[in-house]
């Protein structure tokens, strides 16, 4: 029979070895390339690093939020373990390469670039809204978490619709597309 | 590890997809135009978020007294009261009991202003002098512009980190790939992509929840406005009546405010395992005054089970934010993910440290991008000492006005000395913007 403080250092100790040996798995596979089973095995592990954090007496979801936390910190602490500080290893110069071959901004335009930025701003920001406000009066889901799912649609539907504003080359295609969701997001709203 | 065993490795196939060059081409164009143009707000938000995580502590450094310590019987009422004779104007007030040893009872007014008083163990309330702690966590959550400008634009920002957010991860097809390799030992640049890159791919998942909660905060008013002009005749009290409890009929007759404490109690014993979160009183001193008994639920996301009491202490209701529906508990749950505030201090420092890792990150981008026009020939001088100005006299000016906050406001300091180092950077003598190879000729 254990005590309840050995349970709960144990449980911690779970949550975060799990993580540890979890990240440690993910990073064989990574430099091996091809490791799909060391895949596999390292999310299993982060996955069940839950396991340890529910058993320090935290709910599912507290437990969650928590083996999320831990494998940054593991990762970071291993990244920092591994740096190469070498300078100018083969390495270091492939990531120079990498870096140079970075584009410059879009050129083009001033109109595009005005055009660009009112797509992916306020164009952007009123079909997001729109779309938050069908979810709240048509989806088929309690009134609570309607409101609640269109409050976080919201900030997402706009930035990812700011992301294909200033990706897409076609600002008419991406502008076409917003109207006529936004279009279809208030008429379905105002039915 | 031998040669063939090499060579065997980079012949097994990658576990990773192949992503075409001009769609990440296209993706880090637009992650770039994103970065510079909210850059200096995301910045902001982000240095005033960490620092604002640490609000309690500060909050101990800035006025010690009174002493934290369990509350007596009868403490909430008497702070209560206490609060309502020196606040007579008083319509709202929310009495936050501590959650750890090292805090004190809070209780906060609305009408008239919003004050605030901090609570001895003896119920004894004495008006809180934080200015700094208020001022950095109104610069976070506003800007300290008025309503409600400061929140949405917060919001936008938080929209715009959102997005960049997701254009990072497009547009760095290694990203992923890389995330075990960290190199420091090229030049500053590639340094800092490095460490730009990698504290990034590691930090997702805490990047995307304090990013996402936090725009959901700024951008929540818009949301409302625009569901309520478009489906309840703009009555943006209708639109947050399913998350906001029963209500109560205004009367405006006077009436003693009920037992706090034996509500609180009651509310206890219906939620076991919890302890008291806080207490709210609505139309304080009127027949018509609502009472919210909120039970935290330590062992859980969701900040706390709400119950509804009027003013005669009859209950009226019961806000299912920890046994409800999914709804329901994340919008409890969402303040408690952005702030850290689910696991106490080891919570927090955690995130302190990735808060200041995604501070780094913001900065770092615009550093890169500044770096790499500067390497292609373009350099743009005026606009890298405004951004060192900005990043390294963020922190200065917050520093200063943390100083002078014992006898100056630190909202002008802080402006004003941030305002005096941009004019510093642009009109001093500064150190020659020096690349580290020759810059390639200029077509044309």
């Amino acid at each position: 029979m254990i005590g309840a403080g050995t349970a709960l250092a144990l449980s911690l100790a779970l949550g975060a070895a799990c993580a540890v040996a979890g990240v440690g798995l993910l990073r064989t596979a990574w430099l091996r390339r091809g490791g799909g089973w060391r895949i596999a095995a390292g999310w299993a592990l982060i996955g069940c690093g839950v396991i340890g954090w529910r058993g320090s007496g935290a709910g599912w979801d507290k437990a969650v939020a928590l083996a999320a936390l831990a494998p940054i910190l593991a990762a970071f602490a291993l990244l920092i373990w591994k740096a190469d500080f070498t300078a100018k290893s083969r390495k270091t110069r492939s990531v120079k390469a990498a870096c140079d071959a970075e584009p410059p901004l879009r050129a083009g335009p001033l109109w595009q670039g005005v055009a660009r930025s009112l797509l992916a701003g306020p164009v952007a920001g009123a079909t997001a809204v729109s779309l938050a406000a069908a979810t709240v009066l048509r989806a088929p889901w309690p009134e609570t978490d309607r409101l609640v799912a269109a409050i976080f649609i919201a900030p997402v539907a706009w930035a990812a619709a700011g992301v294909w504003a200033t990706t897409d080359a076609c600002l008419l295609r991406v502008g076409l597309v917003f109207c006529v969701v936004a279009a279809g997001a208030i008429g379905l709203a105002r039915l | 590890m031998n040669r063939s065993a090499l060579t065997d490795i980079r012949q097994r196939p990658s576990i990773w997809p192949r992503v075409a060059p001009r769609f990440t081409a296209a993706a880090l164009s637009g992650h770039s135009a994103v970065g510079l143009a909210f850059g200096a707000l995301i910045y902001l938000i982000c240095l005033t978020g960490t620092v604002s995580v640490l609000v309690d502590e500060m909050k101990r450094i800035e006025q010690p007294a009174p002493a934290a310590g369990a509350l007596q019987t009868g403490a909430l009422d008497r702070a209560v009261a206490s609060v309502l004779k020196q606040a007579p104007a008083t319509a709202t007030l929310y009495a936050t009991a501590p959650s750890t040893p090292s805090q004190r009872l809070t209780v906060t007014t609305y009408g008239g202003g919003e004050h605030a008083y901090l609570v001895g163990a003896d119920g004894v309330a004495i008006p809180a002098r934080t200015p700094f702690t208020d001022f950095v966590t109104e610069l976070h959550m506003t800007l300290t512009a008025p309503a409600p400008w400061g929140s949405l634009i917060i919001g936008l920002g938080g929209a715009a980190l959102l997005s960049l957010i997701l254009s990072g991860v497009l547009s760095h097809p290694r990203v992923f790939r890389d995330a075990f390799r960290l190199r420091l030992g090229g030049s500053e640049r590639l340094r800092e992509a490095e460490l730009h890159n990698r504290l990034s791919v590691w930090g997702l998942p805490f990047h995307v929840t304090v990013t996402l909660t936090g725009a959901v905060f700024g951008l929540a008013n818009l949301t409302i406005l625009a569901v309520a002009a478009l489906g309840f005749h703009n009555d943006t009290a209708r639109v947050y009546a399913p998350v906001s409890g029963p209500t109560v009929a205004v009367d405006p007759r006077p009436a003693p405010t009920p037992d706090l404490e034996a509500l609180a109690q009651r509310a206890l014993r219906q939620s076991p395992g919890g302890r008291l979160g806080y207490v709210g009183v609505e139309r304080a001193g009127t027949a018509g005054s609502r009472i919210i008994v909120e039970v935290a639920a330590p062992g859980r996301l969701p900040r706390g089970e709400d119950f509804y009491f009027d003013s005669t202490g009859r209950q009226i209701g019961r806000g299912r934010f920890v046994t409800g529906s999914v709804g329901m508990q994340a919008y409890s749950a969402a303040a408690q993910l952005h702030f850290g505030f689910f696991g106490g201090l080891p919570v927090r420092l955690v995130y302190v440290a990735l808060g200041a890792a995604l501070t780094f990150i913001s900065a770092s981008g615009v550093t890169i991008w500044l770096a790499r026009r500067r390497d292609r020939g373009k350099p743009s001088p005026r606009l890298r000492r405004a951004w060192m100005a900005w990043t390294w006299g963020v922190p200065a000016s917050l520093a200063l006005a943390a100083l002078a906050s014992r006898v100056l406001p630190p909202e002008p300091v802080f402006w004003a000395s941030a305002g005096l180092l941009q004019l510093g950077a642009q009109w001093g003598r500064q150190a020659p913007d020096v690349s580290n190879r020759p810059p390639r000729p200029r077509s044309g």
